[in-house]
């Protein structure tokens, strides 16, 4: 599995989603389950997938499904 | 069956008000007569679940469901920093608002803190008429035994609680909301937090807070946050007059 299906995976999983909502428009706060609690869980389920642990600024910062990924760029996560 | 001449609504939303708070034990015709008897601009009827009954005939009387409010509880003994915000503990504080902050409390409150309850959601009044009312309310509240708090989160302030002491140990967290530029910040836990943690400080015993189901991000964060669920109540509510539709 590459780290974009992992990525996804997250999302899917975590949110209740399905592949093709995975995109520019899937932001915080979006969608009902992409609230303050889920976000939280997210993270935890990204920091698992990608065995990494972020900093709170960039928990904060994480607003959005690409936003993310450039994040996750800081901890070597390449897609 | 309690009935409250809601005088403060007058001044908070400019409209003649009575709250009825029905009991468990009320039998729903004792309620359609109250009702029958009340002319007031705005009727605000709270029922106790499971009391369909009451909340049908409510509704067959020109009543709606606008909310169901969640009363939460909290034994402060069992209180611990949830695991799942743990990394943020060192980064967080709280402090008593000071005068300063009560009046940018105010303003962030006018800037739109909440959106999720039913004067905000009810299309018979405007926002801005939600927001005054809130700072009247924290206004009354904190002359009263209530006290308002500020969250911090690495010296910036993200929002604001307000904590009532109801005595013999039991607190009420009556409020709590982020600043709205600090909205995107998934830090609402820190609100909820600090109404937790000042009134363990304080020597209490428990605390209970109220949410509406029109707010699941509030229900999700202050079970995440230790919280059980104690009772629900449907909030139906009955505006006198042809509707007709505020401008937003």
């Amino acid at each position: 599995m590459d780290n974009l299906q992992k990525y996804n995976n997250v999302f899917v999983e975590c949110f209740s989603l399905g592949e093709a909502d995975l995109n520019a428009a899937l932001v915080y706060q979006s969608i009902p389950s992409w609230d303050s609690v889920g976000h939280m869980r997210m993270i935890a389920s990204l920091e698992q997938a990608f065995d990494i642990m972020m900093d709170t600024e960039d928990i904060i910062d994480f607003s959005s499904y690409e936003k993310g990924k450039l994040i996750l760029e800081k901890y070597n996560i390449h897609f | 069956m309690k009935i409250l001449n809601a005088d403060w609504e007058k001044r908070n939303l400019g409209v003649s008000c009575t709250e009825i708070t029905v009991e468990l034990t009320d039998v729903a015709k004792a309620v359609r007569t109250a009702i029958g008897q009340i002319g007031d601009d705005y009727v605000v009827v709270k029922v106790p679940v499971p009391r369909v009954d009451v909340m049908l005939a409510l509704q067959e009387a020109g009543y709606a469901v606008i909310e169901v409010a969640i009363g939460l509880h909290l034994r402060l003994q069992e209180a611990v920093f949830p695991r799942l915000y743990q990394r943020y503990e060192s980064q967080l504080s709280f402090r008593q608002a000071d005068a300063k902050d009560v009046i940018r409390i105010m303003s962030e409150i006018q800037g739109g803190v909440f959106a999720t309850d039913r004067i905000s959601l009810d299309p018979r009044f405007a926002p801005a008429q939600a927001a005054t009312r809130y700072r009247h309310w924290i206004e009354d509240e904190l002359s009263r035994n209530s006290k308002a708090y500020v969250a911090t989160f690495k010296s910036d302030d993200i929002g604001f609680s307000v904590l009532r002491n109801d005595g013999a140990g039991r607190f009420n967290g009556l409020f709590g909301g982020l600043y709205p530029a600090k909205k995107n910040t998934a830090l609402g836990f820190a609100v909820g937090w600090a109404n937790i943690i000042t009134a363990k400080e304080l020597g209490g015993t428990s605390i209970a807070t109220t949410v509406s189901t029109n707010n699941l991000a509030a229900l999700k964060m202050n079970l995440s946050i230790g919280y059980e669920v104690r009772d629900m109540g449907y909030v139906l509510v009955k505006h006198a007059g042809p509707a007709s539709r505020i401008a937003r």
